[in-house]
């Protein structure tokens, strides 16, 4: 489905079009849930991509990334992509790395080789940059956009914006509670399984699964019973 | 975010004027309350994740002592390095252990100096001590790498700690407590979506993060 810009009056009358009644919420409520769609979308499926650049400092091995950034997935360094380990990693197979630079000599390579994060905002690069001046580009997911103001849009396919709008309408039903919000809960699902199909990951998270109405054990086929019956 | 626009979020979730979490007329929450849920949850999303994490060089043990006390707003920690004052020896990570490992691994074990320590155990003794064995022959410092305590959100406008993409999360946790807690606003299944939510916003920065701080 081709992107378009979505503005808040796009999302606006979209809602309303979902709606045949008088709708419970307010316009400023189904702003702020559809925002929070797109944070969850964000979170879930990981859509706006960004990079940032950064330059190394001598004797530095730690890098605090920019707020901008949500998390990251990519580290170069002067255009060679490095290899992710992790801090668990660095501190069992070089327990010594903290004294490693491009500069040691022996086994220690002479360019930087491998990145851990650390936290969400900070990696580690391993051998530390002996000399400062190297490029390193971060790619990763962006902050989510939000719509806060007219004008403002965000480039969404067709099935995203239908998956955001019943992410909106699930959330705007939370406030009434009962049956209505229970009512909406396969527009949550909608979303979610939408999402999963972006990113195949998430579906290792329990909870995930349980959301979507994967984790029913009353569902799953019982072993004894399946091998008693007659083909 | 700020905490007004989060506390505004939660108050359009529960039907009440939103204006930035400074009053609750329906009179089922207080405005100290809610704000308290909202900084429990930041800290356990902080705690659990390990998303956040601070650098800080503690001093001491002072040779042949086997404890030091921890950062005022630690919360958990995730990594301890162990460097001899004098900086003749190299950088040791210490891994973690507890009570239990360290009286049995010797009988006198935990207790006679060694070159460095091996482990540091944090939940066994008074709280805010970290416990390393065994006990170093020199004086020394620890680089501690710890999840802090959050931003004490406190209604004035001030900035989450976490991520505006995970203010969601927080606000789900809060709802979590106030929809489950006894009172006339209990309801158990919205709080149970609430708690679920929550966790799919752990689980996500845990994938986020590639498995690491679980």
């Amino acid at each position: 489905m081709p992107y378009q810009r979505r503005t808040w009056e796009d999302v606006e009358a979209a809602l309303n079009d979902r709606w045949d009644e008088v709708p419970f919420w307010t316009p400023e409520e189904a702003r702020l849930a559809f925002n929070e769609g797109l944070q969850t979308f964000n979170l879930l499926t990981g859509r706006w991509r960004t990079a940032i650049t950064l330059v190394t400092v001598g004797g530095v091995a730690d890098y605090v990334l920019p707020s901008s950034l949500l998390y990251r997935t990519r580290v170069q360094v002067d255009g060679r992509a490095l290899s992710p380990a992790s801090r668990v990693e660095l501190n069992l197979s070089r327990p010594y790395w903290r004294t490693e630079t491009t500069a040691s000599g022996g086994d220690v390579p002479t360019r930087i080789t491998l990145w851990a994060p650390i936290d969400l905002w900070t990696i580690r690069l391993w051998p530390t940059p002996a000399l400062g001046g190297s490029v390193i580009t971060v790619d990763g997911v962006s902050a989510t956009p939000q719509l806060r103001y007219d004008g403002q849009y965000v480039d969404l396919g067709e099935e995203a914006f239908a998956a955001l709008l019943d992410y909106a309408l699930h959330v705007c039903a939370f406030a009434k509670g009962g049956p209505f919000f229970q009512a909406t809960l396969p527009h949550f699902q909608r979303f979610l399984a939408y999402c999963g199909e972006e990113n195949g990951q998430i579906l290792t998270s329990t909870t995930y699964r349980r959301f979507c109405g994967l984790e029913r054990r009353d569902l799953q086929p019982h072993r004894r019973q399946t091998a008693e019956r007659p083909a | 975010m700020t905490d007004q626009e989060l506390l505004e979020q939660i108050q359009y979730a529960v039907v009440e004027p939103p204006d930035g979490g400074a009053s609750w007329p329906s009179g089922l929450w207080t405005a100290a309350e809610v704000l308290e849920y909202c900084n429990q949850r930041q800290d356990r999303l902080l705690k659990e994740t390990h998303l956040k994490t601070t650098v800080v060089a503690l001093t001491g043990p002072l040779a042949g002592a086997t404890t030091t006390t921890l950062p005022a707003d630690w919360l958990g920690t995730q990594e301890v390095v162990w460097h001899d004052l004098a900086d003749t020896l190299p950088y040791w990570v210490l891994h973690r252990a507890d009570r239990f490992e360290i009286d049995h691994y010797g009988d006198v074990w935990g207790s006679t100096p060694a070159t460095r320590p091996s482990v540091y155990a944090e939940y066994d003794d008074p709280t805010l001590v970290l416990r390393v064995a065994p006990p170093a022959t020199v004086d020394s410092t620890l680089e501690l790498r710890y999840v802090a305590q959050g931003t004490r959100l406190t209604g004035d406008g001030l900035s989450l700690t976490v991520p505006d993409d995970l203010a969601p999360c927080v606000k789900y946790g809060a709802l979590a407590a106030m929809l489950g807690k006894d009172g006339r606003a209990q309801d158990l299944a919205r709080a149970a979506y609430s708690e679920n939510r929550y966790q799919l916003g752990i689980d996500l920065v845990r994938i986020m993060l590639g498995g690491f701080g679980a």
